[in-house]
């Protein structure tokens, strides 16, 4: 009689197969935590060397780093935003202050990207909120994903 | 004067918000073709490449490849959806292969082993001294 132990071994393997291929086939996608990446670099392409004394109208470099790790293809579009200290941030609620730039971008899934961008502040002021808020597109708009960055800055009228 | 301004308002804006209109048109049906199964990744370049031509004003050319997204992601779409459901059926197939051959061995295992042994192994004797 064949061998009780090789013959179990063999339908356990085969039934491996068989689940491993219904997973493939149906589950490979599944993505456990999606979540976005925002961040933003300085001039230099690095965390840091920001900007924190400007003048007004002065044009400054910095780099926004976007990341889609959602499972799937996503348009993000991410608003520059200038408040005050005395106006929070909110995890939940879109930063109620003038918009000064958004820039978009589609990203598919699991990639980034890094993109230069160019900005003023027009108005002067201490400790000025530069707020970049992420969004996307979703239901036919896009709505507030929950992610942010700030950088402070101090702006001066021109001599 | 009111007209006047109104007019200024719909030259300022209204192409603006046709661009816009068409790149959510073309997202969408680029996730509907991801959904699908299809490999996106040239159709969101071209979107991204869009998106930089709308930001410089080129809205044209940027409208041109709008529509080939659109078009081209519903025809990846529908390949896409094809190729699903042909891997579909052949996942189906080669589970009902696995579980068969399994149910195959376990019933019968023993007797085409010893076949199978018994033909390699003609002569062969055991315990003969």
């Amino acid at each position: 009689m064949i061998d009780e132990d090789l013959r179990t071994v063999l339908v356990g393997l085969l039934l491996v197969l068989a689940g491993f291929t219904v997973f493939q086939a149906f589950f490979a996608d599944r993505v456990v935590e999606p979540f976005s990446e925002l961040g933003i670099l300085g001039p230099e392409m690095k965390i840091g060397d920001y900007p924190r004394e400007l003048e007004v109208g002065e044009s400054f470099d910095l780099y926004l780093y976007l990341g889609n790790h959602m499972g799937s293809v996503q348009y993000y579009r991410v608003y520059v935003k200038l408040g005050s200290r005395e106006l929070n941030v909110s995890d939940t609620e879109p930063y109620p202050a003038p918009v000064l730039a958004s820039y978009d971008a589609v990203l598919v899934d699991e990639s980034n990207s890094t993109m230069p961008i160019t900005l003023s502040v027009p108005e002067s002021g201490v400790n000025l909120r530069l707020v970049f808020e992420m969004h996307r597109f979703s239901d036919g708009g896009f709505v507030y994903h929950e992610r942010w960055n700030q950088l402070w800055l101090n702006v001066t009228e021109t001599g | 004067m009111r007209c006047i301004v109104a007019l200024i308002f719909m030259c300022l804006f209204v192409p603006c918000v046709f661009g816009q209109v068409g790149l959510d048109e073309a997202f969408l049906a680029v996730r509907e073709a991801e959904a699908a199964g299809a490999d996106v990744g040239g159709l969101v370049d071209d979107l991204n490449h869009a998106i930089e031509l709308y930001e410089a004003g080129d809205t044209d050319e940027a409208g041109v490849i709008v529509e080939g997204v659109i078009v081209r992601a519903d025809m990846l779409q529908v390949r896409a959806e094809r190729q699903g459901l042909t891997d579909g059926i052949v996942a189906v197939l080669v589970t009902g292969l696995f579980v068969g051959a399994a149910v195959v061995i376990w019933l019968k295992g023993d007797r085409w082993f010893w076949r199978l042994w018994g033909y390699t192994k003609r002569g062969f004797v055991v315990g003969r001294r």
